[in-house]
């Protein structure tokens, strides 16, 4: 390596030159070292004890209370850590166990829920875990508008304890999806006296106590967040690899925006593990980087949607003609997206759905890729190649609008793609929240892309295709009596009996969307996490979190 | 100049400097004002209040709280009382008041800004002095091109230099975390180059007029060595011209502050502003602007008052070149 | 932001106090200041302008004719061939897309350079009309007008640029538009000054009252004066302004993808420094290069005009 030292006067240009031959090495070296990477082994006795220094993205709610914490994967693993919910699922099979409560009973109707609740737990203020706790924590959950929509609580009749440790949740209208829903983050269960804390300043994570194996010492959004380990934690979960308080003394929390410094801190060794944003998997120069230092890349596909583009259908847009529509889904290279974008190896997108997700069918018509069929679909639908090698019709140059929030690579592969079969597309990037709500409501684009998780159960399309949207993008990508018939089979599936024929319905609700190319999948979703060799026994959760309880660091 | 002269000059220079900095709140809100803007949406999304941006309920209680439903003048008029008696209105973003907003945040701007003012201004001494010390052409050359070299490099790329070999490569300086002084030391340097750059110009330039006045060359005549009319005589009276352009490294301080805190993620009021134009929170960007504006006016005006007693021949208007 | 500018308008501001006895030898030091900003080079000075010279002409002629410089499409994307270090084939590389980084730099310098040179249309012409009319009608206009420059100097320039931005959207032409105005006052400012001088020379001052139109006087005796120091300023704010361009689109605030621009190219090469340094650093490079030369070639253009 070049290694030799510059004296001071070798000036400014003299450095930089040095600098950049200095750098030049190390990609040099780094090259060499991704073949010799070895993998964090969970071997050996865990080890009690240490500071785990994790790096997430910055935490825009700017909210760490669980409910009103924004689905993103980095607050979601500081509640998990310290808020437990009354199930845990298992994030492979989508299969509920125990967690709060021992054992459950849902009646033949789906209207009425009772669950068993542990006993001789408390939160970390002292107060007892009961089934007092629980109703009261289920009916200030379904006072919270958006919160409830997402829980499926809106229609809850009553909850009610009807002893010390049994708590009966009624629902007017049957309702299946709600057990999966007593998994997430967003129905942990904290402190009676926590939520006589008016919900806004619950935040702040001041007075929230939870039940989890750690207890938030801090949490500063701007700065840092931190995790205390408690040593009174009584185990809850059977998917634990161990039963006892966490082996980890204290997480430390630090917000990185930027990619290239979260990188160079994690190969300086100024950090232990970068916990991904749900948005932002690991590129192949990102698991180059983390492989040279000696990490490992732990990675779970996400249940829920994929990264889904949604057209927009109004009447005197382009892709109001299901045509276009078909020939957008054709003229996009899946496989090159997913290794291009992202990396070698990352899963290739088959359907609307993330390939973990309850009830997925995959959908060949919206996924293959044939630049012959969308050449020949655009020229039927009347859209004829100029001179500038875009299409027109009737003196209009084919161009769409991807809407979207932020920056990504994704964006200029897919315009080079659009662009091989005369599709001008305009990437159009506005970060101000506010200002893409209104855009998104008024049908300002032609698509946008909208990756939600909220739990692994199909009926996430349900906030999709909502009476009371609070995403617009399923409003604009279905003419208003197609909405209505895709409503109509959501409703007939949540209230279906069985869970058999849930899923029935819920494979017809993908086949209308398939055949109308409402949604067009564009890639995989997955959880990425990168330790390094010293962090061992980190499980993933359901939803995109991390469980730190059984991690442990080897000295 | 006489004291009674003195007096209704410090007068006249507060009164405008006032002025200006009621101009400068005027001019940022007019700038801000001037198309109009969502901005209900983004708060009531910023409370976690997704569901209800279709709500005009929602929409119409958050105008009415926001003061966004009176007539622009006299919505100005509003808040530039409150501003006078230092509410600077709450943050669309975070739903705090801006003024609080921006006090827990200064504080590691400030520091981070003053450190890298000591050594900006220590640099440029240093190298002012070498430059005017030497008398070598060759190194005369490379002293006086170092700032010129300097200024043409972007600050955000030296930013990411130092931080690609201090912090990754040798491992010497970590590049992320707020605290401990070692955290300081890279974004430090960052904002000193560009504002040493700058100073190291002037102070050059007036060591070499002073170099060349008729008292130099007699004191040379006299048999003084040059080191020592450099130090007796040069850095004082050569200074002095710097001293006014006080204001000017406000700014760039200013300038560098918010890129260096963009690059190293610190959490400061220049990271502040970047993330409040990101999110059109307009009370927060006219409350920086006006901070920024302050600083600036009471840098000059505190230059202007001091000048007087610091430069004797202030009176007489010296012709020479 | 633009530090030339501020020192410039700097001189100004100390010419404008010299009314309240701040003495006027400031201003001669800052004006030398300036121009002895490129002296250590003007060691060699031919050699450096004649380099200077050359490389401003090429990154002229690769902002106006791109295509005449690569023949390459800069959009193109081909994975097969991302991450590639420079070779013959490709002189600067490949990026993360695959797409060859010499053509991307090229059109890069196509968006900068014409937003810089917009940013400096704005300033110079809007600089011109305040700096003459000021100068020229005296009185309260002059008070007002130069009041109002005062004030917009106040706000440091980066800042002043943002919150334009802020108001009006991100994207190239919105920065330049800032930058352009946020530069406005320092050219105001020299305008005047040199307005001015001239305005009491003889002639102009026997135009003026033998009843020749103040139209015809701005035009045929003070623009022709005024132009040469403005366009020496322009010359030296040009490297400036390509930088503030440069930062603003760092910050985030630039060119909507996949438009290439020098700031974000470095922005976006900055994730691949440690495995692919080149994505970043030979933009980067490219802009130190064409600031420095335009500061040199403005420097000792301002030394010949003594």
């Amino acid at each position: 390596m070049n290694n030799r030292k510059h004296r001071p006067s070798a000036g400014r240009i003299g450095k930089t030159f040095a600098a950049i031959a200095s750098v030049a090495a190390i990609a040099a070296l780094a090259a060499c070292g991704n073949a010799g990477a070895s993998s964090a082994a969970d071997a050996g006795t865990p080890q009690q004890g240490g500071t785990l220094r994790l790096i997430q993205f910055p935490d825009t709610g700017q909210c760490i209370d669980p409910s009103q914490a924004i689905s993103d994967s980095g607050p979601r693993t500081v509640v998990r850590n310290y808020v437990e919910s009354l199930t845990d699922q298992d994030p492979d099979t989508g299969k509920l166990v125990p967690r709060l409560a021992s054992d459950w009973q849902v009646s033949k109707d789906a209207k009425t829920y009772t669950f068993h609740i542990r006993q001789g737990i408390t939160f970390s203020d002292g107060e007892k875990l009961d089934a007092a706790a629980v109703v009261k924590n289920i009916t200030s959950l379904s006072k919270q508008a958006a919160i409830s929509k997402v829980l499926s609580l809106t229609t809850l009749n009553k909850a009610e304890a009807v002893d010390a440790n049994t708590v009966k949740v009624t629902f007017s209208v049957p309702n299946r999806p709600f057990l999966n829903s007593t998994a997430s983050t967003k129905f942990g269960i904290i402190a009676p006296k926590s939520l006589d804390i008016p919900t806004a300043q619950r935040c702040s994570g001041q007075g929230v106590y939870g039940t989890g194996p750690f207890t938030l010492e801090k949490y500063d959004p701007n700065t840092k967040t931190i995790l205390k380990r408690r040593a009174d934690y009584k185990p809850t979960s059977e998917l634990a690899k161990h039963q006892g308080p966490a082996y980890l003394d204290t997480i430390e929390i630090s917000y990185v925006p930027e990619e290239s410094v979260r990188l160079g801190s994690f190969s300086s060794g100024q950090a232990d593990a970068i916990h991904a944003a749900t948005t932002e998997q690991f590129t192949r120069n990102a698991v180059a980087q983390i492989k040279a230092a000696g990490g490992t890349i732990q990675s779970h596909s996400i249940p829920g949607q994929a990264f889904n583009i949604y057209p927009n259908v109004a009447d005197g847009k382009p892709l109001s003609d299901i045509k276009v529509r078909q020939a957008l889904a054709y003229a996009i290279d899946r496989a090159t997206y997913a290794s291009t974008v992202y990396r070698e190896g990352y899963p290739v997108v088959g359907g609307i759905y993330d390939a973990t997700s309850v009830g997925l069918v995959k959908s060949p018509a919206t996924t293959t890729y044939d630049v012959n069929k969308a050449n020949a679909l655009l020229d039927e639908a009347g859209w004829k190649t100029g001179a500038d090698g875009y299409r027109h019709k009737d003196g209009k140059k084919l161009t769409l609008v991807w809407f979207d929030s932020t920056k990504r690579t994704g964006q200029e592969l897919l315009i080079d793609e659009l662009r091989k079969v005369g599709i001008d597309l305009q990437v159009d990037i506005s970060a101000s929240r506010g200002e893409n709500l209104n855009r998104e409501k008024a049908g300002d684009y032609d698509f946008v892309i909208e990756p939600y998780n909220a739990k692994n159960d199909p009926n996430v399309f349900d906030l999709i295709y909502s009476d009371q949207p609070a995403f617009y993008s399923g409003v604009h990508s279905l003419t208003p009596d197609k909405f209505k018939q895709a409503r109509s089979i959501i409703k007939q599936a949540d209230e279906g009996t069985t869970k058999e024929a849930r899923l029935e319905q819920y494979a017809k609700l993908q086949k209308f969307i398939e055949e109308n190319y409402a949604v067009i999948p564009l890639s995989e979703r997955v959880q990425d996490l990168a330790v390094s060799s010293k962090v061992h026994g980190t499980r993933f959760g359901v939803e995109t979190t991390v469980d730190f309880t059984d991690t442990w660091l080897s000295k | 100049m006489n004291p009674k002269g003195y007096a209704v000059y410090i007068a006249k220079r507060i009164g405008q400097a006032a002025l200006v900095l009621w101009a400068a709140y005027t001019v940022t809100y007019v700038i801000l004002n001037l198309l109009p803007k969502n901005v209900e949406q983004s708060i009531l999304v910023a409370r976690g209040m997704q569901e209800a941006v279709g709500d005009p309920n929602a929409i119409a209680q958050v105008r009415a709280e926001f003061g966004l439903d009176e007539s622009p003048v006299r919505h100005y008029f509003t808040v530039l009382f409150a501003a006078l008696h230092g509410d600077l209105g709450t943050s669309y973003q975070y739903g705090s008041n801006v003024a609080s907003l921006i006090a827990t945040r200064l504080g590691m701007t400030i520091s981070v800004s003053l450190l890298a003012v000591l050594l900006a201004v220590a640099v440029a001494f240093v190298l002012a002095f070498a430059a005017s010390y030497f008398r070598q052409k060759t190194i005369r050359a490379v002293l006086q091109a170092l700032p010129t070299l300097s200024v043409s490099v972007p600050t955000f790329w030296i930013g990411l230099l130092l931080m690609q070999v201090f912090s990754f490569w040798l491992g010497l300086l970590p590049s992320i975390g707020q605290s401990g002084w070692k955290t300081m030391v890279l974004p430090v340097i960052t904002m000193a180059i560009p504002v040493s750059a700058m100073l190291s110009r002037l102070l050059m330039d007036g060591f070499d007029n002073v170099l060349r006045e008729p008292f130099i060359v007699a004191a040379k005549a006299h048999g003084f060595s040059r080191r020592s009319i450099i130090v007796s005589h040069v850095i004082k009276n050569g200074s002095l011209p710097a001293l006014t352009m006080l204001g000017l490294i406000v700014g760039g301080t200013v300038n560098g502050a918010i890129v260096a805190e963009t690059v190293f993620s610190r959490q400061g009021v220049g990271l502040l502003i970047q993330q409040a134009v990101q999110n059109q929170d307009f009370p927060v960007v006219q409350g920086v602007v006006l901070l920024a504006a302050a600083a600036f006016v009471v840098v000059n005006l505190v230059v202007d008052l001091i000048y007087p007693l610091l430069d004797p021949r202030i009176s007489q208007t010296s012709k020479e070149v | 932001m633009s530090s030339a500018i501020q020192l410039e308008s700097a001189i100004d501001k100390t010419t404008k106090a010299s009314e309240d006895n701040i003495p006027s030898r400031i201003r001669t030091s800052v004006v030398s200041a300036l121009r002895r900003a490129g002296s250590g080079l003007r060691a060699h000075s031919g050699v450096s302008t004649t380099l200077a010279g050359l490389f401003t002409i090429v990154i002229l002629v690769a902002s106006f004719f791109p295509w005449a410089v690569t023949h390459k499409d800069p959009y193109a994307t081909d994975p097969v061939h991302m991450f590639q270090a420079p070779s013959a084939e490709h002189w600067f590389g490949t990026d993360q897309l695959g797409r060859d980084l010499f053509s991307r730099t090229i059109y890069g310098a196509h968006a900068t350079v014409t937003a810089a040179l917009l940013s400096l249309a704005i300033a110079v012409i809007g600089g011109l009309v305040i700096g003459i009319a000021s100068a020229y009608v005296g009185g309260i206009v002059d008070t007002l007008l130069m009041r109002s420059v005062d004030v917009l100097l106040s706000i440091p320039g980066l800042l002043l640029s943002i919150t334009i931005v802020t108001a009006i959207g991100f994207g190239t032409t919105p920065v330049a538009i800032a930058i352009g105005v946020a530069s406005l006052p320092g050219f105001a400012r020299t305008t005047r000054a040199q307005t001015l001088k001239i305005k009491n020379h003889a002639y102009v001052e026997a135009a003026i009252v033998s009843g020749v139109s103040p139209l015809r006087i701005v035009f045929s005796h003070i623009l022709r004066n005024v132009l040469g120091p403005v366009s020496v300023l322009a010359m030296l704010e040009f490297g400036a302004v390509i930088m503030s361009v440069a930062t603003l689109s760092f910050l985030g605030f630039g060119a909507k993808p996949p438009a290439a621009e020098w700031g974000s190219l470095i922005n976006d090469g900055r994730n691949y420094l440690i495995t692919s340094p080149w994505i970043s650093l030979i933009p980067g490079f490219v802009v130190v290069l064409t600031v420095l030369a335009a500061t040199v070639l403005a420097n000792n253009l301002k030394r010949g005009e003594r």
